[in-house]
């Protein structure tokens, strides 16, 4: 096994020992290598200075002896030296460069003696010791030169004693950081030790993992590795999962928007409904009671003069008016089918835009605009008439003063193809437009935002009860300082509307004799209702529900050429009654008085042949004017519709 | 045939002495010269090294580049290696070398050279700010201040203390180490 293949097993507490330790080494070492660098130079100069100083000084006291030639005084001169430790010999030399004097430390040096004067002056070094030779001069004249030879030994000495001193702190130095490192090591490598033998628990000995290295900080990072996987991996898959939920929540958002705006719906229909089967219900009353009100009141009318007569006309207009009211609100509870046929919708909007036109006003700017392309819808043209009429008038009073009022209609732009689509009326006003809390209460019946006495707030209410009725649907959008748009959608009728050129009807004169079964539970309606019929000379005979009816039938049916009958009565209903009529006499013509037909009949057009319908309240003329229609029937095949 | 090579031997060694003896015959006043030449030279070299150990008193000198003068008693033709010091200076001074008669008045004289057996001038003995060299056997006796004299055939001197202090002259330790001890 290499060195380092070793190294690379080690623990990481030996690796760390190690570390500091050639740390420690490296920096004292440096740093002494400096000092030792520094010292021994400093060391070489003094010892330069001092062994040229000695030479001068040589040079100096020796200029008389030189001078004068005594070579004994040169000697004793030169003896000087032995008081020094450094200086191994000396010599002088005259100036013809014969040796002159001499000195010698005795020991005498292993080192030869220069035999002739130096040609160099100044101070050099040689293999074994430091040299120096300088002139002995008198008044500017050489006469010899000193040569001064000293002891290498000394800087040789002082290196040795630093190197033995620099090896000497190593050694302690590393002995005290070993000491050291080896007890502080703990303090740092012990977490790590834990979290490794926590990694090894966990994942077991995950062996050599990534660093070159063998030790415990590779089996951490490799517990790290793995662990950074899983995490990846399990933010991954938390990801997915945040992503599914937010799916699923976004997904049950929508359901519950959805279902709320249902619920919203729901709710809404079913108010609507219970104001709506309430206003039936009064209207169903009220129109019975208008019956005897109006029928009575024109009979005072007719017979009474005077003042009695202008009174009775009062009590009939009075009367008049509440049965408007009345069908308005029979029309809301959508229990008022009218006379539904196949209708072009933008001729009936054509022909109405006169009117329109007058009924809004100098101020108002009304915009037309047909675009149904001659598609047509199943309904009464009276019930449109009166869409648009409540819609423009509701816009104008919203509007106040000034204003431009678009009606347009249109096919549905996303049902382009002919049948089965809807078409839409649109009605924009540029008034002051409403809060959400007003336009969702504008079509209850009553709710009315006008002063009091100036609307009944059965305008919208009727409007929705229509087109309730027509299996079509209102929407409104309505901005604040805007304006307001409903949207009347009424679905497409597959079958076109026949031709206006139809035969009108001419009522012909019929005696009036025929025998007319009355079937009327309110007492008054039925008085009145016989009144009629027998001022007009017709033979009645009276039952006051459907039973009563049948027996009546029963015992003596040929005599009964019209069968006149309330709808709504207890026992037995007209409906009923009709029915079983249909089994037995099929070819008797029913006539129904309705107030309130209720649930007993939906659809006047699913009426069978032979039936017809007259709503209360209704005048005396109007119906003899049915029941003599409904005895003489006249073919009118033009009105059948016909498919296109 | 023995004496024959003898002779012979002879006739030879005869020859050789006589061109030895004759070579001895014209070289010895050539020698005798050549050595008092050199004597005068070191003698002459002496009085120019002590003119550099010896500090005159401080008002000798009106500047560092004055003239040093330098007397001779007697011609100066007999003393030609010291006159030729003339030609050098000592310590920036130039030398001014004169030649002085016996009974000349005292004249400025900074050195006063005495050659050969002749004996200090009176005037001189104990001169201030005069520094006086001379060869006789009783110079320093006389008042002198340095006594040269030849020793196993080398030039050394007396140096006079006395003399020396009298005359108002400084000498260097290092002349007076080199100086002969004692008194002649």
């Amino acid at each position: 096994m290499s060195l380092a293949q070793r190294l690379n097993k080690a623990p990481l507490r030996h690796k760390l020992t190690a570390l500091v330790m050639l740390t420690v080494a490296v920096s004292l070492g440096s740093v002494g290598a400096v000092f030792v660098g520094f010292d021994l130079l400093r060391l070489r100069t003094q010892l330069e200075v001092r062994v040229q100083q000695q030479a001068l000084e040589a040079a100096f006291h020796s200029r008389a002896a030189v001078g004068f030639k005594d070579t004994a005084v040169a000697e004793q001169t030169l003896q000087a030296f032995a008081t020094t430790d450094d200086i191994l010999q000396a010599a002088i030399f005259d100036a013809e460069g014969t040796l002159f004097a001499r000195y010698r430390r005795q020991p005498s040096p292993a080192t030869g003696l220069a035999t002739h004067a130096p040609a160099w002056r100044g101070v050099r070094w040689t293999r074994s010791a430091l040299e120096s030779a300088e002139a002995v001069v008198i008044d500017g004249e050489e006469l010899g030169v000193v040569w001064v030879q000293s002891d290498r030994n000394r800087l040789n000495t002082r290196a040795a004693y630093f190197v033995v001193t620099a090896i000497l702190v190593l050694l302690i130095a590393f002995g005290l950081t070993f000491f050291v490192s080896a007890h502080l090591q703990h303090l740092v490598l012990a977490p790590l030790i834990a979290l490794d033998a926590q990694a090894q628990a966990h994942y077991g000995d995950l062996g050599a993992g990534l660093g070159a290295a063998d030790d415990e900080s590779s089996a951490l990072a490799a517990a790290f590795h793995r662990m950074f996987e899983e995490a990846k991996s399990r933010e991954r898959e938390l990801g997915e999962a945040r992503t599914r939920a937010e799916a699923a929540n976004r997904r049950l958002k929508k359901q519950i928007e959805l279902q709320e705006s249902t619920e919203d719906q729901l709710r809404q229909s079913q108010k609507m409904e219970a104001v709506g089967r309430l206003a039936g219900g009064i209207a169903h009353d009220f129109n019975n009671l208008l019956v005897v009100i109006l029928g009575f009141g024109e009979i005072l009318r007719d017979e009474l003069d005077g003042d009695h007569k202008i009174a009775a006309r009062h009590v009939v207009d009075a009367g008049k008016r509440a049965s408007d009211l009345t069908r308005q609100l029979l029309t809301f509870s959508r229990k008022s089918q009218g006379q539904a046929r196949v209708i072009g919708l933008d001729p009936v909007v054509n022909a109405l835009e006169p009117l329109l036109r007058r009924l809004l006003g100098e101020t108002i700017d009304l915009d037309v605009s047909l675009g149904s392309q001659e598609r047509s819808i199943f309904a009464d043209p009276v019930h449109i008439e009166q869409i648009l009429m409540n819609l423009t008038i509701n816009a104008r009073d919203a509007i106040g003063g000034n204003g431009k009022i678009l009606v347009r209609t249109r096919v549905r732009s996303d049902d382009q193809s002919a049948g089965g689509g809807h078409l839409q009326i649109e009605v924009t006003d540029n008034g002051p437009g409403m809060s959400d809390h007003i336009s969702r209460r504008v079509f209850e019946p009553f709710f009315t935002t006008k002063p009091e006495g100036r609307g009944t707030g059965l305008g919208l209410s009727t409007v929705y009860g229509i087109v309730q009725t027509l299996g079509g649907e209102i929407t409104l959008e309505s901005v604040v300082g805007r304006g307001t748009t409903f949207y009347v959608e009424l679905p497409e009728s597959v079958l076109t509307p026949p031709d206006v050129t139809r035969s009108i009807p001419v009522p012909q004169e019929r005696p009036c004799d025929a025998t007319i079964l009355l079937v009327e539970d309110e007492d008054s309606v039925r008085i009145f209702v016989e009144q009629c019929l027998v001022r007009a000379g017709y033979k009645v005979l009276l039952a006051t529900n459907g039973e009563e009816a049948l027996q009546i039938m029963n015992t003596g049916p040929d005599k009964v050429a019209l069968v006149l009958s309330d709808v709504v009565m207890p026992k037995l209903g007209g409906v009923e009654l009709m029915e079983r009529l249909a089994e037995t006499c099929p070819t008797l013509p029913v006539l129904l008085m309705s107030g309130y037909p209720g649930g007993h009949l939906d659809d006047s057009s699913a009426l069978p042949e032979g039936v017809d319908l007259i709503r209360k309240p209704f005048r005396a003329v109007q119906l003899l004017e049915r029941v003599s229609a409904a005895l003489h029937p006249v073919s009118n095949d033009t009105q059948q519709p016909t498919l296109s | 045939m023995q004496n024959r090579c003898i002779l012979r031997v002879g006739m030879r060694g005869l020859i050789r002495w006589t061109m030895v003896l004759s070579l001895l015959a014209v070289a010895s006043p050539v020698w005798g010269h050549s050595q008092a030449a050199s004597a005068d030279a070191v003698r002459a070299a002496f009085i120019y090294r002590f003119l550099f150990f010896i500090e005159w008193p401080p008002d000798t000198f009106p500047n560092p580049q004055s003239p040093l003068d330098l007397c001779v008693l007697g011609s100066l033709d007999d003393s030609a290696k010291v006159t030729a010091l003339g030609a050098k200076r000592t310590r920036s001074r130039a030398i001014r070398v004169r030649s002085i008669r016996r009974g000349d008045a005292a004249t400025a004289c900074h050195v006063l050279y005495v050659p050969g057996s002749s004996t200090l001038p009176v005037r001189y003995r104990g001169l201030r700010g005069v520094l006086t060299i001379g060869d006789g056997e009783d110079f320093l006796a006389q008042g002198g201040v340095i006594q040269m004299v030849v020793q196993r055939r080398r030039i050394r001197f007396y140096l006079g203390d006395n003399e020396a202090q009298r005359a108002g002259l400084k000498v260097s330790s290092q002349l007076r180490a080199v100086a002969l001890r004692g008194r002649p």
